[in-house]
């Protein structure tokens, strides 16, 4: 029997989804905005962050928001290396960006496995304790909260980075037009590797706060990216506001189709709304055709 | 212009090697390992994944008991003496993987292979035509039929859940309500069966059902739906998402029991929260292995801790067990490399491994062919002692009748 608590439960799971698929959707589709490119690599970076807070708060009794923050810049210089020395040089190629970031993926991999070991590490949680209440019959760990509000107040700073700022603004024109954004003066490398920076340090930043929940195991990446890939080709690529519209889109989805219909069920309706999608409108919710 | 050519040129051959598929560098042509007075034992292991928090374990006492075998000089085979080396690959608990890794063994010219997680039925496919033996460490029985090179010595989930379940029958209240929440892998699907076929005829309610993928991203929207049937007990998998599911359904407030199919590690109790389980909310067919198992394994638990500072369970010993089979096996048909009459030797005689006395029966005496019945364990997880108490034990013998029996109910 579905009543107002389980609703309740089931709207406040399908928002702590989204606020995390935003996280890691919202840098793959700037990424694509500025650099026309699809960063396969970025579960990786995702991962490369939740094993950044599993050595400093594990190994190095760090607080874990410093470890957080050591972490996502630890991974943004990595994507900056990245943006420089491998993405420049295929900028708007699609096909070879794909194989370079694709060889990316195993050369993290390895690197993660050689040096962190096979087995997976179990990070602990953020905070104990539970809000409880009562009249609703309803149990929320904290940590969840604070995930959320982490995840909620990231978005909404880099909604107004990109609305308030000239380097956000700056960011902008280039994703909606490059040669016009060039011909005012915009330098591309700056707003890539800047792109790049913002990308890669809010996945670390998702898989950080995803490490207490998922543990870190070295091939966590893929199935994460898995899931912003989709939320990106529905909510079009390149488009912020298409992200975040279809993050809560699939996080409701997946909480009330799973809840209510099982998780099989769940995913192939996912998997059937992209596809719909792509056939009906493949340039997604918000997205331009690029050519 | 011609250095950034030569420098796109390198990094693209870069690119390609790491990014050419296991398939194209193990397509059997690998030249075979050269033929010494060794006799290699292969595995196809997912040291990486979600079962790897078990399968680890399992390749530490495969490596004690090769080991052990070598420290004592090896073993005699005809007028020689043989000497054990293990070659373990890693699948990641992915069929593909598995594939390739047993089509790698097998092309090298290991005759013998171990495969630890529910892979067990892709590396058959590589095993059976190159009549290697195969030994899995999988509870469905597909993984026996009409594969008369694969012999399993196995605590099975059918098996376990079946005593489990009679023991449930006896000890607890009847009408208990059951819902099954495992991966969507095949030992889920059989561990779902298994609980959907004999559940009625112990008392028990099934009141639900959930596969979920075994790389969900959040536990939440499924576990309300589980709360929703408000269950007495979670039939959960002793794996790393076992453990989340059971965390977060702890989290939203679960007052009830967990059971487990297998044996679980003590790194599945520390995920969850050993205060969280409490005393005997948690049962399972684990041991104690430092008292209620033959000596060996208590013996080998003691240098497993020694070694790796880590408690050992039931499933790592599995792959010992094996090690001690094939090498006895060996001695006994005389040859190192005619698996057809080792074969024949498992079929027919009886070996004394660490884990107790075993014969691979066949369809009449076991109900399928290739399986050699275990011990089974029944116990719950104590957090006050930080340890398993024993609730019903039973001999392989008796593990075999019981199963037998209950298989005839209708």
């Amino acid at each position: 029997m579905i009543g107002l608590s389980e609703i309740t439960i089931m709207s406040i799971n399908g928002v702590n989804y989204a606020l995390m698929l935003m996280l890691m959707a919202l840098g793959l589709t700037l990424i694509f905005g500025v650099m026309h490119i699809v960063n396969m690599a970025h579960g990786e970076f995702m991962m490369l962050g939740a094993y950044g807070v599993w050595a400093m708060v594990v190994r190095l009794n760090l607080d874990l928001g410093l470890s957080l923050l050591v972490s996502m810049l630890g991974v943004a210089c990595l994507g900056v290396i990245v943006e420089k020395y491998l993405f420049r040089r295929f900028r708007a190629n699609l096909l070879p960006s794909l194989v370079v970031s694709i060889g990316l993926i195993l050369l993290i991999q390895t690197f993660v496995y050689l040096f962190f070991g096979l087995e997976y590490k179990t990070v602990p949680r953020i905070i104990s304790g539970f809000l409880r209440i009562e009249r609703l019959g309803i149990n929320i760990p904290l940590d969840r909260i604070v995930i959320g509000v982490i995840s909620l107040s990231s978005v909404l700073g880099l909604i107004l980075f990109l609305r308030n700022t000239s380097l956000g603004r700056a960011i902008r024109a280039v994703s909606e037009d490059v040669e016009g954004a060039v011909l005012q003066g915009i330098n591309l490398n700056t707003m890539a590797m800047l792109t790049m920076i913002i990308g890669s340090a809010l996945a670390a930043l998702g898989g950080g706060l995803l490490a207490p929940t998922l543990g870190c195991d070295y091939k966590m990446g893929f199935p994460i990216l898995l899931q912003a890939l989709m939320v990106v080709v529905l909510g079009g690529m390149g488009s912020v506001p298409g992200a975040l519209v279809a993050s809560l889109g699939v996080g409701f989805l997946i909480s009330f189709g799973t809840t209510l219909l099982g998780s099989t069920i769940a995913d192939t309706i996912l998997f059937i709304s992209v596809i719909l999608m792509l056939l009906f409108r493949p340039r997604g919710l918000w997205g331009r055709m690029f050519h | 212009m011609l250095t950034k050519n030569v420098l796109k040129s390198l990094l693209a051959a870069v690119v390609l090697l790491l990014f050419t598929p296991p398939l194209l560098l193990n397509n059997g042509h690998s030249a075979p390992l050269s033929p010494t007075e060794e006799i290699i034992i292969g595995g196809v292991i997912d040291l990486s994944g979600p079962g790897s928090n078990l399968a680890i374990g399992s390749k530490r006492c495969m490596d004690l008991a090769i080991a052990e075998i070598n420290a004592q000089g090896g073993i005699q085979v005809g007028n020689n003496v043989c000497k054990i080396r293990g070659v373990v690959e890693d699948d990641g608990y992915i069929a593909d993987k598995a594939l390739a890794a047993s089509h790698k063994l097998v092309g090298q010219g290991i005759k013998f292979i171990i495969n630890f997680g529910s892979t067990g039925p892709a590396v058959q496919t590589a095993t059976e035509p190159a009549k290697a033996l195969f030994f899995p460490i999988i509870s469905i029985d597909k993984i026996l039929i009409n594969k008369p090179y694969t012999f399993r010595c196995y605590p099975t989930a059918s098996v376990n859940l079946v005593l489990i379940m009679d023991y449930l029958k006896t000890s607890l209240p009847a009408g208990l309500k059951i819902y099954v929440v495992q991966p969507d892998d095949v030992t889920g699907r059989e561990v779902r069966e298994v609980w959907n076929r004999f559940a009625p005829a112990y008392g028990l309610k099934i009141v639900g059902g959930d596969l979920y993928p075994p790389n969900s991203l959040d536990f939440a929207p499924l576990v309300t739906r589980v709360l929703t049937y408000n269950p007495d007990i979670l039939a959960v998998r002793s794996i790393k998402t076992g453990a989340s599911v059971a965390k977060e359904v702890l989290d939203q407030g679960y007052k009830g029991k967990f059971i487990v199919h297998t044996d679980y590690p003590s790194t599945w109790i520390e995920d969850v929260g050993s205060d969280k389980l409490g005393n005997g909310r948690l049962i399972g067919p684990s041991p104690n292995l430092m008292k209620d198992v033959p000596e060996k394994i208590r013996s080998l638990s003691v240098r497993y801790y020694d070694t790796h500072k880590e408690q050992a369970n039931v499933i790592y010993t599995l792959t010992y067990n094996y090690v001690y089979l094939i090498t006895q096996a060996i001695v006994k048909a005389g040859t190192t490399t005619d698996t057809g009459k080792i074969k024949n030797i498992l079929e027919t005689q009886t070996f004394d491994l660490p884990w107790g006395k075993v014969k691979f029966g066949g369809e009449e005496i076991y109900g399928r062919p290739g399986d050699g019945f275990f011990p089974v364990f029944v116990s719950e997880y104590r957090h006050s002692e930080k340890a398993t108490r024993l609730l019903a034990s039973f001999t392989a013998i008796e593990a075999k009748d019981k199963y037998l029996r209950a298989r005839e109910i209708k």
